[in-house]
């Protein structure tokens, strides 16, 4: 039942507001349930409609008040327990704000209250100034909702999935037409004027301009030019099907003659999975027309296609940071040398050290897809694909995880939960983790990680076996989270950190090898 | 005679059969692509926008205006004679030149479902929408019993395992409900001797769920359904095997987890209704 997450133990306070005739959509009422499980404190919550059954259900699960249980079907309760009155109360503060736009909103009530409208002709009405909408409504509605957008000549950041091609393209032609911005569907990652949209990371203004067909692997890139001292000017999602063959990277090209044109972009980096070679050619002919350097970074692509076009091929998200924050600065190329690197680690830190006999396998356990896809290549370059496909990589985020679940860069419990079951296996050594800060992640991805790899260190130690877990920290110290803090939390519980999450699937690729008794690492 | 700048006046292009003409209204709820109002019997008028499309009592309009903002909030009167009128909001939806509709599920042949039952079950899976029916741990068993009560042709039975699904679950039309929904839309829709068990639980659905929800059933049970839910039909039983993927995938983005919900109500009460030649097949 959404809302109904189930705690450990009793907490102190159980307390429910009722919404009388509240006939609030469907989509609307899970949105505020995840927020409200989201907040500290919160240990239960249901958000339902009081039928009958549906007080069965809270009752069971010893969140029935008496005015949820005096409630009738057509009343809205908002249930908690939590650890005291002033968090309960300002849990059900929190969902009357949402739910009647009233004070004790996100911001706790300290500062400016935001207007809560219902449709876009309301939201355009209250700030004739705003120029994006951004919408998270599932289903044909996402689609119904950008094109009233569009038509009203706002550009669109799409995060919503689920939409047909057949609707992406409609709306993406009647951008184009417009002159307008489609970013999505299924778009998890923009920064806009410095504006960070969705999941995206705090990191300084420059002169390099993205435009990525990949949430994650913009987040990787974005946060590793932040790092080399460079800074983004704007980073354009374009949604992940764009380059599909039937859309044709309509964005992606839109994209590109945008930070052509602008004055404030210096070098341009894209980001996809390798499209056709129809959509390839299409979109390295606008990148060769840009006057600019293009860095491309097409995952597992063919870099002479690349070079051939006059393009920058990167093969990985660190590599194409780093030729961006070379070409930003004004700094000499990078050599190569990276290549090196996980082997190095793992010949001086004696990482092959103390396993047991039949411990030989990698498991990745990514909470981002295209993170989990450039760890998937990586393997595949060290190793060779034979010995790479025994070695699992797992995007934790797909479909088939996410059912009844939120997505494990807002809820780690699957992700926990699969930590310590791998520590089971006599046959895993290595545990391979993104940990992705930002905006809209977890406050503290890496605090909620450590129990979990403590106890399957002890698994493993318990077993006469060792388990080493190899990690990156997506993000920047500007971020909420802090990168610095984050990486102490995980190194203060022995995790092997690495600057980039190609070079952690290094690690353990080197790891691997020697356990597999490949011989001496390679570059050594 | 020029239009009153006051009054915005909206076309209808379809209207439901059975439509209750003449009737007084009060606005009950008011959303982007639609509007519902009650009469003073109960029963639920819906007026919605063209992609929405045909609705059991429902008027439906050519275009796709916002509705939200026109000025109708509920608890505002209305009244539906030859138009229907929103005097307060100066709301007019003209209703002459609609084409009548009929909601009543359309007969469809069911020998094709035990060849295709193990496709649509992988698409559902590939479609999964989170957070609905099966998050439900309260619905499995319900659910279980229902397929078994098909199975036999035991209505009574059927009728005791909805009765633990009936207002289960999130969302304004709770999951339960569009499972049930869609139970009822296919087995009337092959026919099947079960079809129209919801029917002894009407008298009571006021109490026991929403009163979008109950109106959705009160219709299910006599046969009617939306549209879509013909259209999905027609899709499942007759259409062409290359159209199964898309007709799932659009019917899955319907709410939050109606299309899912009462997807999955339609699959297993086809799968039910077609044993054990289903059972052999997805075997």
């Amino acid at each position: 039942m959404a809302g109904l997450r189930q705690g450990r133990r009793l907490m102190a306070v159980l307390a429910a507001r009722i919404f009388a005739n509240s006939y609030r959509d469907s989509v609307e009422l899970m949105q505020i349930a995840a927020a409200i499980e989201g907040l500290e404190g919160i240990e239960r919550a249901g958000l339902v409609m009081a039928t009958p059954a549906n007080r069965e259900v809270l009752a069971a699960a010893g969140l029935l008040t008496a005015e949820a249980a005096a409630a009738g079907p057509n009343d809205l309760v908002v249930a908690v327990s939590a650890a005291d009155e002033a968090v309960a109360a300002a849990a059900l503060d929190h969902a009357s704000a949402r739910l009647t736009g009233g004070p004790g909103g996100e911001d706790g009530g300290g500062e400016a209250t935001r207007t809560t409208v219902r449709t876009i002709a309301e939201a355009v009405g209250e700030s004739s100034a705003a120029n994006l909408v951004l919408i998270a409504t599932p289903g044909a509605y996402a689609t119904a909702e950008a094109m009233k957008a569009l038509k009203r000549g706002l550009h669109v950041f799409l995060f919503s999935d689920n939409v047909s091609v057949e609707d992406e393209i409609e709306l993406k032609v009647l951008a184009r037409r417009k002159g307008l911005l489609l970013m999505g569907p299924d778009c998890g990652t923009a920064i806009l004027d410095g504006v960070p949209l969705g999941f995206a990371n705090v990191v300084r203004r420059g002169n390099v301009g993205l435009a990525a067909a990949s949430g994650t692997g913009l987040q990787q890139v974005s946060s590793l030019i932040d790092r080399a001292g460079a800074g983004v000017s704007q980073a354009i999602g374009v949604g992940g099907r764009d380059l599909d063959e039937r859309v044709g990277g309509v964005m992606m090209i839109d994209a590109i003659e945008r930070l052509a044109a602008d004055p404030g972009t210096a070098v341009i980096v894209l980001i996809s999975k390798p499209p056709s070679a129809s959509v390839t050619a299409r979109v390295l002919a606008a990148a060769a027309g840009a006057g600019k350097p293009v860095v491309v970074n097409f995952l597992g692509g063919d870099p002479d296609t690349v070079r051939a076009a006059g393009g920058i091929p990167a093969a990985t998200f660190d590599e194409a940071a780093e030729i961006a924050a070379a070409l930003a600065l004004g700094r000499p190329m990078p050599d190569g040398s990276v290549e090196d690197a996980g082997a190095d680690q793992v010949a001086t830190d004696g990482l092959a050290d103390g396993f047991a006999d039949g411990q030989v396998r990698i498991r990745g356990l990514y909470s981002g897809g295209s993170l989990a896809g450039e760890a998937k290549l990586v393997l595949r370059a060290e190793l060779g694909a034979a010995e790479a496909s025994r070695h699992e990589i797992i995007d934790l985020g797909d479909d088939e995880y996410t059912v009844g679940r939120p997505h494990p860069m807002i809820d780690p419990r699957l992700r926990n939960e699969t930590i310590e079951a791998t520590a089971q296996d006599p046959a895993n050594a290595v545990i391979l983790l993104d940990v992705v800060l930002g905006t809209g992640a977890n406050p503290d991805p890496a605090g909620v990680l450590v129990a979990s790899i403590r106890a399957a260190q002890a698994t493993a130690a318990a077993n006469g076996r060792r388990i080493v877990v190899v990690a990156s920290v997506c993000g920047t110290d500007g971020d909420p989270q802090g990168l610095a803090a984050q990486e102490a939390t995980l190194a203060a519980a022995g995790v092997v950190l690495a600057p980039s999450n190609a070079r952690a699937a290094r690690i353990a690729a080197g790891i691997a090898r020697r356990l597999a008794g490949a011989g001496v690492a390679g570059g050594a | 005679m020029h239009p009153d700048p006051a009054i915005t006046t909206l076309c209808a292009a379809r209207i439901s059969v059975g439509l209750p003409i003449p009737s007084d209204l009060r606005v009950h709820s008011v959303y982007e692509s639609a509007v519902n109002g009650l009469t003073p019997d109960g029963r639920l008028v819906t007026v919605a926008t063209d992609r929405v499309g045909g609705l059991p009592d429902g008027i439906v309009l050519a275009g796709d205006p916002d509705l939200s903002a026109i000025g109708i909030r509920p608890g505002m009167d209305a009244h539906l004679g030859r138009a229907l009128r929103i005097q307060s909001a100066g709301v007019v939806v003209r209703l002459d030149g609609a084409a009548a509709w009929s909601p009543r599920v359309p007969a469809l042949d069911a020998a094709r479902w035990p060849s295709r039952t193990a496709r649509c079950a992988d698409l559902l899976r590939q479609h999964r929408v989170a957070g609905g029916l099966e998050s439900l741990a309260a619905a499995g068993s319900a659910l279980d019993a229902l397929a078994g009560a098909i199975t036999r042709g035991d209505g009574s039975a059927a009728l005791r395992a909805a009765r633990g699904l009936i207002g289960l679950g999130p969302g304004l039309t709770p999951s339960g409900d569009d499972a049930l929904a869609g139970v009822e839309a296919a087995l009337h829709a092959v026919g099947h001797p079960v079809a129209g068990f919801l029917q002894a639980a009407t008298a009571d659905l006021d109490a026991r769920t929403t009163t979008v929800s109950a109106a959705m059933l009160r219709h299910a049970a006599r046969g009617d359904a939306a549209e879509r839910v013909h259209v999905l039909l027609r899709a499942l039983l007759s259409g062409p095997d290359a159209g199964l993927p898309d007709a799932i995938g659009a019917a899955v983005r319907w709410g939050a987890t109606s299309g899912s919900d009462l997807l999955a109500g339609v699959v297993l009460s086809l799968d039910a209704a077609t044993w054990p030649a289903s059972a052999r097949v997805a075997a």
